[in-house]
């Protein structure tokens, strides 16, 4: 085997990842070349420096805080889910007034135009305060 | 049946109901893991706890969308590769490997003094990693993934896999090349 192809194989070569067959190649070679038997043994030393290296603790409240954070999360989810099912409703309940006012108008309107407007009618559109009887009433 | 003698994927359908005890215990079960893998990623304590909570937001918020295709754990650990290579610290970086040295480290007894000096070179050494070689890396040699699962991981073929590692092994020995001929290593 090459010598290129052997240092290419060599981090597979220490992560563990060469069949038998091709680890005694590599094996063979490394014995005979000065060159890559050093280049397998700083990959060696590098890895042990690596795996030598710990990580500090994790923080004892680490599990308490993290949980509070969800927990505030679901109830703003929750939260802002029954404000919007009140929003629907406070909507509906608008759209609703709105329908029975044009109803009743429209129902009135009708009758008005039917009998082309009585005196009995008018009578009663003239018991409704003007705007100045109502300011008037008010000081 | 307790919490604790539940699978991942129990705990996870009973989380995405709203069951947040079953959360908990997710949390309780993998966040050292998680916090270890972020800490190797980002090389500081207060990042990598950070990170870890919002990984722990993120899944809470996407459990939804966790098909259970892939374990739960290596779906959390992903959403945790997303952050930390997309995490860019505040916190000041030391740049040169003479300043590894802890402030009055050198008053510690002899193994602890050199013991802190090799995991400053370690995370000194990681973070000089571009962060794909980096991620291979850190899973290759800390969590024990095989090419395959690393591919798996990081969504890629394990003919890149072989490329990153070759790639970060050969960085890896040009940045600890001065530490090696101060005799650190
Ligand atoms: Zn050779």
């Amino acid at each position: 085997m090459k010598c290129h192809k052997v240092k290419r194989l060599l981090s597979r070569m220490v992560a563990g990842e060469v069949s038998a067959e091709l680890q005694r190649a590599i094996t063979d070679h490394i014995n005979l070349c000065a060159n890559c038997r050093t280049d397998y043994e700083e990959l060696k030393q590098e890895q042990e420096l690596l795996l030598s290296a710990d990580v500090p603790g994790l923080s004892p409240y680490f599990v308490t805080r993290t949980i509070a954070r969800v927990q505030e999360l679901a109830r703003k989810k929750r939260e802002a889910g029954s404000w919007l099912r009140l929003h629907w409703l406070w909507r509906f309940a608008a759209g609703l007034v709105v329908a029975i006012g044009l109803a009743v108008g429209i129902v009135i309107g009708t009758g008005l135009g039917s009998n082309g407007g009585t005196s009995a009618d008018l009578a009663v559109l003239n018991t409704i305060p003007s705007i100045e009887e109502l300011f008037a009433g008010g000081e | 049946m307790t919490d604790d003698l539940r699978t991942d994927s129990e705990l996870v359908s009973s989380a995405r109901q709203g069951d947040l005890r079953a959360f908990e215990e997710l949390v309780r079960r993998h966040s050292a893991g998680l916090f270890a893998f972020i800490y190797r990623m980002v090389g500081n304590r207060d990042d990598a706890e950070e990170l870890a909570q919002e990984a722990w937001v993120r899944a809470w918020q996407g459990l939804k969308g966790f098909k259970g295709k892939s374990g739960f754990k290596t779906w959390l650990f992903r959403i945790g590769i997303n952050l930390a290579i997309n995490f860019r610290s505040r916190r000041k970086v030391h740049e040169e490997l003479s300043e590894i040295m802890p402030a009055g480290a050198e008053n510690e007894p002899g193994t602890i003094y050199q013991q802190r000096v090799r995991e400053e070179l370690v995370k000194k050494a990681l973070q000089g990693l571009p962060p794909a070689q980096r991620t291979a890396l850190v899973l290759s040699v800390y969590e024990g993934l095989s090419y395959q699962e690393i591919a798996r991981v990081m969504g890629k073929s394990v003919r890149a896999v072989d490329s990153l590692l070759v790639r970060a092994r050969w960085g890896l020995r040009q940045i600890l090349e001065p530490a090696r001929k101060k005799g650190l290593i």
